[in-house]
């Protein structure tokens, strides 16, 4: 399965691009990123109901803080 | 008891308070923004929450507010955070021990140099001339309290905050006794660092501190460690509030500061430090006509802040607040944690009764404590 979601250092960038976003109508809810590589070490992933983009979008504009969209396939 | 010593800690807290920190440590417990599970999640959302909270409070972004152990911490991590080896620093003659000893203890390590600059308590003019008279091309911060935590007097955070702007100087601001029941906006008021304890005015529980940095503000840490984040990298992270917030934060304390903020913003700032001011106006009242009684707090207007100190004749302030806890009346006596404040007013040898009222204080409280005071007076009590 494909996963595709916005990337946070912390937990806080991530909330706040959250609330962000519900302000717009955008629904998302974050978890901790599920494929963290060993540079970065932990952080957290933000899944978006809709739009990857246009959320990605939003978020830069409002210069919050991130490391980018980031796809994954999971391996089972 | 009758609780007039909120200028230490307020009490009693909101209910919302007490309710959120039992929510805190029976629901949702977890170490917040470090694991993957739910109640990690739910953990690291309230205290994004708070921050939230406080950021709109005080004009800031979300991510520079860090949480500290206290005011006293958030001032030492500004402080020592802010200056480097030659730097010159400006502090009021008001300040609390808690910006006096870093500072101080800075120049006794040989690192900076610093100045003491005197409030005219009732001349902002003055107090600025004051100030801009010991500005030098190295001076890189300037230090002070919103309000004196001994004497009420308010420093003129607003034309200070202007000035600095103007010379590119860094401006932190001890909130302590302003948070909560004055208006503080970093924005607003050019406000470069504040720093605010989270159980005083913001009716939070103790062990809370707030840090709030400006968009501009940087600071090296005070604290290395673990922040849930980059924890493959032997560097401190250089993005907020990780870059200062190493450790596990207070979750419980940080749920009942954010319902106490919350408490705070549907009381209306406005309408608390109304209330509060109308309090210490009564008494001022009423001490007038009491004999050998002398008010230090404004004493040439009227106050708007939350606090008034003052002093019995033959008597040692901590006499005088003994003998009113004996009546149930709880007061803060002797020099609190300031040489300064007290040097400044002639104070040093006796100290003074500090009487500080809160949300919940009412006007009989006030008359009660009136009551015993003429008592006092009259060595009815002694």
């Amino acid at each position: 399965m494909n996963y595709t979601y916005i990337k946070f250092e912390n937990q806080t960038y991530g909330e706040k691009a959250v609330s962000l976003l519900a302000g717009s109508g955008i629904k998302a809810s974050l978890r901790r990123n599920p494929n963290p590589n060993h540079k970065q070490g932990c952080n957290f992933a933000l899944f978006v109901n809709g739009s990857i983009w246009d959320a990605y979008d939003i978020i830069t504009k409002n210069h919050i803080k991130n490391l980018g969209v980031e796809s994954y396939r999971e391996r089972l | 008891m009758i609780y007039l010593d909120n200028g230490a800690t307020t009490f009693p807290k909101p209910r919302s308070v007490i309710k959120a920190v039992n929510e805190a440590m029976l629901l949702y417990g977890a170490n917040p923004g470090r694991g993957g599970h739910s109640m990690a999640l739910k953990a690291g959302r309230k205290v994004f929450e708070a921050r939230q909270a406080l950021s709109e409070m005080f004009s800031c972004s979300s991510e520079r507010v860090i949480f500290c152990d206290n005011c006293t911490s958030a001032l030492n991590t500004a402080i020592r955070g802010s200056l480097k080896k030659g730097d010159h620093v400006i502090i009021s003659s008001l300040e609390h021990n808690s910006v006096l000893r870093p500072v101080h203890a800075m120049k006794n390590e040989g690192i900076i140099t610093y100045d003491v600059f005197y409030v005219e308590p009732h001349s902002k003019e003055k107090t600025l001339a004051n100030l801009k008279g010991l500005i030098r091309k190295n001076t890189a911060v300037v230090i002070c309290t919103a309000v004196s935590n001994v004497f009420g007097t308010v420093i003129p955070i607003d034309e200070i905050g202007t000035y600095l702007k103007s010379r590119n100087i860094l401006f932190i601001v001890d909130g302590a006794q302003a948070a909560g029941s004055r208006l503080l906006d970093m924005k607003k008021q050019g406000i470069d660092i504040l720093c605010l304890p989270g159980h005083k005015g913001l009716m939070g529980p103790m062990g809370t501190g707030v840090l709030l940095l400006s968009d501009s503000a940087e600071l090296v840490p005070l604290k290395y460690g673990g922040t849930g984040s980059a924890s493959m990298s032997p560097d401190q992270p250089s993005f907020y509030p990780d870059r200062l917030e190493s450790g596990t934060v207070n979750l419980h304390g940080i749920a009942g500061l954010k319902a106490g903020a919350d408490f705070i913003r549907s009381e209306g700032i406005g309408s608390i430090s109304y209330r509060e001011a109308q309090l210490i106006n009564a008494l001022r009242e009423d001490l007038s006509v009491i004999k050998g009684i002398t008010v230090y707090s404004d004493m040439h207007s009227v106050s708007d802040t939350n606090l008034l100190a003052f002093n019995m004749n033959n008597y040692h302030s901590e006499k005088v607040a003994e003998l009113c806890d004996k009546q149930g009346i709880a007061l803060r006596a002797g020099y609190h944690c300031s040489y300064l404040a007290h040097k400044s007013y002639g104070t040093e040898k006796t100290g003074a009764v500090r009487v500080s009222v809160g949300p919940f204080n009412t006007k009989k409280d006030i008359k009660n404590l009136s009551f015993y005071l003429n008592e006092i007076a009259l060595r009815k009590i002694m």
